[in-house]
């Protein structure tokens, strides 16, 4: 199930909000809560539901154990199998199949008649997620960032969390736990329902009116299997990039709208980030929780910049990889975390080196093309066209203008037939609002009777344009 | 316990509820009175023809049922009853649907052989496009693509559709009530100003179809560029109707040759129609229809065409390879050429027109008199 599809919006939402508030003991509306969101989830394959319930469980054992274990060791060892077992899971879900394909190339390529097997394994929508969110939950335990939850149904209800589930924003327990125990006491705050109604349809809007429109103009130049130029790949390459942030932003907007609406506040998730200046602060601004989450429990681990500088670029590097493996498996997102890695490390080196910085508008631009020559490497189906794309994307030709609008005139626009210049009247649009769209904080939220009338006019006409749901693309993650 | 001072909230929330549900309301019912689409029953602003529905109510009442049943798309339209009995004795009933491919032969042949009296064969007409992988479509149904409305709306034969549910049938009406599709087409249906009639009754449908199935004067409602002028269907049956220098001046309709891939599903599709008709003993004979020649050659200029037909050859001799007590024969219906085809005999690039269409009849029954 996805947040826009009839079924969720005309189904799903409205039983939920009803039993929500409808319920008055807080055990039992978490526990529904809890059911709903195993719902959710199981609607996509029900048998993942399964793998779900056994992280969950083992998290919440291992997090007691953790907790009251007083021998260091036995501490450790509990931690382990924590870690463990979620990395198990995400490891033989994720990568098996990617690393044996990988290691059958390597195998012939050194004359070797030996195969392994591939399993062709579905992989669990946001397992990437969950998995990541449980192990917070026992690392911020054993390092006495929070206490373990007595109650099953609280930690089952903070991992399967609906909203949240299958694409973020992560939420780590320390930040919801108050939140859940404070539930009984807490008034209902039919403004923070408003504010949730309000961002919930800002992301809405990012994913049905912008990402979706821009994504047949990014399947013509990677997916088509046509012959790149320069003019097509570049104007593939900036589609994509509004198209991933619309898409993405969008759903966490969607999100953090949702939880808002059951009375619960996550982390902000993106903070308009093609405003960076620089590569580090581009990772403040995206994908905030998984960069933070990165930060906290490998980059600082590992030594994080305390060491020498040698040891900060390495371990700069190596979260980086590591980040770039978490999104999926394929060297392609390898490259592409490593070539943020080294972008982060230059940064590092060259603001040691001098204190020259360059102009914001100028910092922001080649901060912008470099991200955008990133989503290349992120996007392309293949290290193959992705090398083939950048190589065209420097060089220049005299047929740019052409090409760049032919691909515009695949945009899906919104009521209308396609055009080249609509296309890049709408292009142009995405490019400004990818800029200036406010983050779900400052979004404006009026709460007036004329404002409530054009938002439900603005809600049914998104709602005809659910006619078929188009999954988000983080959900391969 | 809500705090006192919300007010303003509370009011947006109710208004903002109020709003969108009547909203929603007002979009379902249109759509349910405009019906344009056979969705909600037979009422609806304008009548809607569907074949494929009319001709299942039929030949259920059809006693006693022809021995030949005819299964293809829109160009088997003309392959007559009175055409089988000439050349093998036998009366046929024609199944072909508007736009018919391999889904509906299964969805056609399952509904057939349900039925208590059974024929003993199946002329299937196939073109290249009866395979065809179909990209989503937004004038279709974006839940089911490539499956046309008819066929959804038809429930004697969408049931045999092995991805198609009750359930989710049943679900994507519900969601079509609030489709932008269903909507712009029901506002027009409501703008053109129709009478609001109920759809024809099975004895009207008579004004649609032939008592063998055969369907007469559709070709007058098919697009067609300024240069071909009206009255196709009764012009062209009196070889009135210059249609290669039509097609040399002005070709229409080479995008639905436009198409590189065959889809998996639609081949394992027809391989189950094949598998049915083995189990009950019923004889199939496959068809490849023929093309307008002018029309066959720009195609095979400008498309894959000729890659495809040899596909669709290769297609054909592997089910009869793989069936051969149930495929009888594969006629290639561009041997009328030798036998007296009449290039001018099509009503566009491949609808053949009666005589043609005779004659693809008579290499029927050439081959399996032989």
């Amino acid at each position: 199930m996805i947040f826009p599809s009839y079924i969720f919006l005309l189904v799903f939402l409205p039983v939920t909000l009803w039993l929500w508030y409808g319920i008055h003991a807080i055990r039992t509306r978490l526990l529904v809560l809890t059911l709903a969101s195993y719902v959710f989830y199981g609607w996509w394959d029900y048998r993942f539901v399964t793998l779900m319930l056994v992280s969950t469980l083992v998290d919440y054992g291992c997090g007691r154990r953790i907790y009251e274990e007083i021998d260091p060791a036995r501490k450790a060892r509990w931690l382990h199998i924590s870690l463990g077992c979620n990395l198990l899971l995400l490891g033989f879900f994720k990568y098996y199949d990617f690393f044996a394909s990988s290691l059958n190339v390597a195998l012939g390529a050194v004359g070797l008649d030996v195969s392994v097997k591939i399993l062709n394994i579905v992989l669990p929508v946001g397992i990437s997620f969950y998995t990541f969110q449980s192990m917070s939950y026992s690392i911020d335990i054993y390092t006495g960032q929070c206490r373990p939850t007595r109650d099953f149904i609280h930690f089952a209800c903070y991992v399967a969390l609906f909203p949240q589930l299958v694409a973020g924003p992560i939420v780590r327990y320390r930040d919801l736990e108050r939140q859940l125990n404070t539930l009984e006491a807490r008034d209902l705050d039919l403004g923070q329902i408003c504010d949730g109604i309000w961002l919930f349809m800002s992301g809405l809007v990012k994913k049905i009116w912008i990402a979706d429109a821009l994504a047949p103009a990014v399947g013509y130049v990677f997916d088509s299997g046509q012959a790149p130029v320069f003019g097509s790949a570049w104007a593939g390459a900036l589609c994509y990039t509004f198209q991933l942030y619309f898409d993405f932003s969008g759903y966490s907007d969607m999100a953090r709208g949702l939880g808002k609406m059951l009375g619960f506040d996550f982390p902000l998730n993106f903070n308009i980030p093609y405003r960076s200046k620089n590569i580090s602060e581009f990772w403040n601004r995206w994908h905030i929780s998984l960069s933070h989450w990165l930060r906290d429990y490998l980059f600082i681990p590992l030594g994080g910049s305390r060491g020498t500088q040698m040891m900060t670029l390495r371990n700069l590097a190596l979260t980086m990889f590591l980040g770039g493996l978490w999104h999926g498996a394929a060297w392609t997102f390898v490259v592409w975390g490593l070539y943020h890695g080294l972008m982060l490390v230059i940064r590092a080196v060259t603001a040691q080196l001098t204190d020259y910085r360059l102009p914001p508008v100028l910092a922001t631009g080649v901060t912008f093309v470099a991200v955008v020559v990133g989503w290349v490497m992120f996007r392309a189906v293949s290290l193959g066209s992705m090398m083939d794309l950048l190589w065209v994307m420097a060089q220049a030709d005299s047929g740019a203008g052409r090409a760049f609008m032919a691909v515009l005139g695949q945009v899906d626009l919104p009521f209308f037939s396609p055009s080249e210049l609509k296309g890049l009247g709408y292009f142009t649009l995405a490019f400004v609002l990818a800029f200036i769209w406010p983050n779900g904080d400052d979004l404006p939220k009026p709460r007036g009777l004329v404002w409530a009338v054009a938002l439900a006019i603005f809600a049914f006409v998104t709602i005809l344009r659910l006619a078929a749901p188009t999954p988000f693309l983080y959900f391969q993650f | 316990m809500s705090r006192p001072d919300n007010q303003m909230e509370t009011r947006f929330i109710r208004t903002l509820a109020t709003s969108l549900v009547l909203l929603l309301v007002c979009s379902a019912s249109v759509n349910i009175y405009c019906n344009p689409w056979g969705n909600y029953g037979e009422t609806g602003v304008k009548s809607l023809v569907n074949l494929r529905s009319m001709k299942v109510k039929y030949y259920s009442r059809l006693s006693p049922k022809p021995p030949i049943v005819v299964i293809g798309s829109s160009n088997t339209l003309r392959y007559r009853s009175e055409a089988f009995e000439k050349n093998l004795g036998k009366k046929s009933f024609n199944f072909g649907v508007l736009w018919g491919k391999a889904d509906d032969f299964l969805c056609v042949t399952s509904f057939v052989l349900e039925q208590e009296e059974l024929p003993e064969i199946f002329v299937v007409g196939v073109d290249t496009w009866t395979f065809r992988k179909v990209k989503p479509n937004p004038a279709q149904n974006l839940r089911f693509p490539g499956i046309r409305r008819r066929l959804l709306n038809t429930s004697e034969l969408i049931r045999h559709h092995p991805e198609v549910s009750w359930a989710a049938i049943r679900w994507s009406r519900i969601e079509d009530l609030f489709s932008y599709q269903q909507l712009r087409t029901s506002l027009r249906d409501l703008r053109s100003g129709a009478p609001r009639k109920r759809a024809k009754t099975l004895e009207e449908s008579l004004e649609y179809m032939e008592e063998d199935g055969c369907k007469t004067g559709w070709a007058d409602q098919f697009p067609q560029s300024p240069t071909y002028r009206a009255n196709v269907f009764t012009r062209v049956e009196n070889d009135e109707y210059p249609l290669s220098q039509y097609m040399r001046e002005d070709p229409q309709g080479i995008t639905g040759y436009d198409f590189k891939d065959f889809d998996e599903k639609k081949i394992d599709y027809f391989r189950a129609m094949l598998q049915l008709a083995q189990e009950k003993k019923i004889k199939v004979v496959l068809v490849r229809n023929p093309i307008q020649p002018v029309f066959q050659e720009i195609i095979e200029e400008r498309t894959p065409h000729r890659q495809n037909v040899q596909r669709l050859t290769e297609l054909l001799e592997a089910y009869e390879a793989e069936f051969p007590e149930t495929v009888l024969a594969t006629v290639d219906g561009d041997r009328i050429w030798s036998i007296g085809g009449k290039p001018d005999g099509f009503y566009d690039g491949w609808h053949p027109a009666t005589h043609n269409s005779n004659l693809v009849v008579q290499l029927i029954g050439e081959a399996l008199n032989r």
